[in-house]
């Protein structure tokens, strides 16, 4: 377990949650739960560790998240460009399906394989893939109104 | 029948994908991982469908905004905090789930933690030796110093025997003290072994703080000088006393006779029946206690003597009592 370990669960429950107070308190459990698991294995996948943990974690608090409800600032330690637009992405934590939004995190964002993320739950890679596609379409129809050339500049 | 067209079923016989089947490989063809055939398939069915070309612009453009948002990072502060191993208080807290409980009885349970503390302070505390602490330390008073190396030597000569106030005046105020006749302040021999008494406070501001009374050593004042060693660890009484008499100039003297007959002898400087102020004498001494009862009763004859016991740190031999009675004249 490294910085970028960290560095990935923390992101995974910043855009999971968009919320800061819960995004640490999950942060925190998870890399707990992380560190634990990876000490009794130490063999253990990394990407498949925060996969699990990461999903055994948002299993358990998300039932109280109430989406659509963001309550992020920069003040608790997120370093966001300025020229970054998150509106389509809480529309899409809002409307998203679980499944969809999670996909969507730990392959897009934090670029974890999609044989690890079918590892870590359980799932074949085609269903990783079906998700992901489904994901994409719904967050692709509420990034339309971002600027093209934003966009473009990023690739 | 058979004469119909059917499109071939298997790969081989290059059919053509479903609308359904062709959109849901819309993701795997922009990944790259389908092979050439299925590829242009799924090209061959996006050409002809105006929905597909949507769909994929539209997965396209997900693609491209979740990259944009891998720009979003942690800061290494949040970063250290929470790689930070978590302490067992934390833990605690964490799996008790402290910070959803209802405020109330977060208060009630602070409250509560408080009260057990502070109950188990005021319990557990050695008060008493703390009240000891507190009453000594400034109230001591050292009576006698003894002066080991002097005792080891012999006696040089056989020395007058002094008669010395054992005891400070104790019940005399500083300006008062001042008007005394015979202060008899300080009184030396040179016999040896000595005894060395000091008492303080200094009964008068112009005498020394201290007073040094020398005298000879004597089998009583040096189990005196024993028990005021060990002093500290018992406690001694004084008694004092008030009594109102009609005619002090006549009852006075009496008192005084009474209490030498009793066997009393004066402590302090003063003589006995001391004219403290006008219509007041002053009787410090020390008397037998078995004669106690005695002069209460002989009291008693001129007045309601009101008589009270103190403890105080001077320890009395066993057997003798040291009193301190101000005789006043009664208001008429």
């Amino acid at each position: 377990m490294g910085e970028s370990e960290v560095k990935s669960i923390t992101l995974f429950f910043f855009f999971a949650f968009l919320d800061d107070r819960r995004a640490l308190e999950a942060s925190t459990q998870a890399i707990s739960l992380c560190f634990d698991k990876k000490k009794k294995n130490p063999q253990f996948n990394n990407n498949v560790l925060i996969v699990m943990t990461t999903f055994s974690i948002w299993t358990k608090q998300h039932l109280k998240l109430h989406r659509g409800n963001p309550n992020i600032s920069t003040d608790a330690g997120w370093m966001m460009p300025t020229d970054l637009d998150l509106g389509p992405w809480r529309e899409f934590q809002k409307l998203a399906t679980q499944d969809e939004l999670l996909a969507v995190i730990w392959s897009k964002i934090l670029e974890i394989p999609e044989k690890d993320i079918a590892q870590g739950l359980g799932i074949s890679e085609g269903t990783v893939r079906y998700r992901l596609g489904r994901a994409l379409r719904k967050l692709g129809s509420l990034a339309q109104g971002v600027s093209t050339k934003k966009l473009n500049a990023v690739k | 029948m058979s004469e119909t067209k059917r499109p071939a079923l298997s790969k081989k016989g290059q059919r053509q994908v479903t609308p359904f089947t062709g959109n849901e490989l819309l993701y795997d063809y922009m990944s790259g991982i389908l092979d050439e055939e299925r590829k242009r398939a799924v090209e061959a069915h996006m050409e002809s469908s105006r929905e597909a070309q949507l769909d994929f612009q539209k997965i396209q453009i997900g693609q491209q905004y979740a990259e944009k948002l891998r720009q979003i990072t942690v800061s290494s502060a949040l970063q250290e905090r929470l790689s930070a191993p978590s302490s067992y208080l934390s833990v605690l807290f964490r799996k008790s789930k402290f910070d959803q409980w209802p405020v109330g009885l977060k208060w009630g349970l602070e409250a509560l933690v408080v009260v057990f503390v502070v109950v188990t302070v005021l319990t557990v505390a050695p008060w008493e030796k703390v009240m000891k602490l507190r009453l000594s330390t400034g109230s001591d008073v050292v009576l006698t110093e003894l002066n080991k190396s002097q005792i080891k030597q012999p006696p040089q000569e056989a020395p007058e025997t002094a008669e010395t106030p054992q005891f400070v005046d104790e019940g005399i105020k500083v300006k008062e003290a001042t008007t005394t006749p015979t202060p008899a302040a300080v009184v030396t021999t040179t016999a040896t072994p000595a005894v060395v008494a000091k008492a303080t406070p200094a009964p008068t501001p112009a005498k020394p703080p201290a007073k040094v009374v020398t005298s000879t050593a004597t089998s009583e004042e040096n189990s005196e000088a024993e028990s005021t060693e060990s002093g500290k660890a018992s406690t001694g009484y004084l008694y004092r006393g008030q009594i109102a008499v009609t005619n002090l100039d006549a009852v006075g003297p009496k008192i005084k006779d009474k209490i030498i007959e009793l066997g009393g002898r004066k402590a302090g400087e003063v003589e006995l029946g001391w004219q403290k102020t006008q219509g007041s004498a002053y009787f410090h001494f020390t008397i037998p206690e078995a004669k106690y009862a005695e002069l209460q009763a002989f009291l008693s004859e001129y007045g309601k003597a009101k008589i009270s016991k103190d403890k105080h740190p001077r320890v009395m031999p066993d057997g003798i009592i040291r009193l301190i009675i101000s005789v006043d004249e009664a208001k008429k």
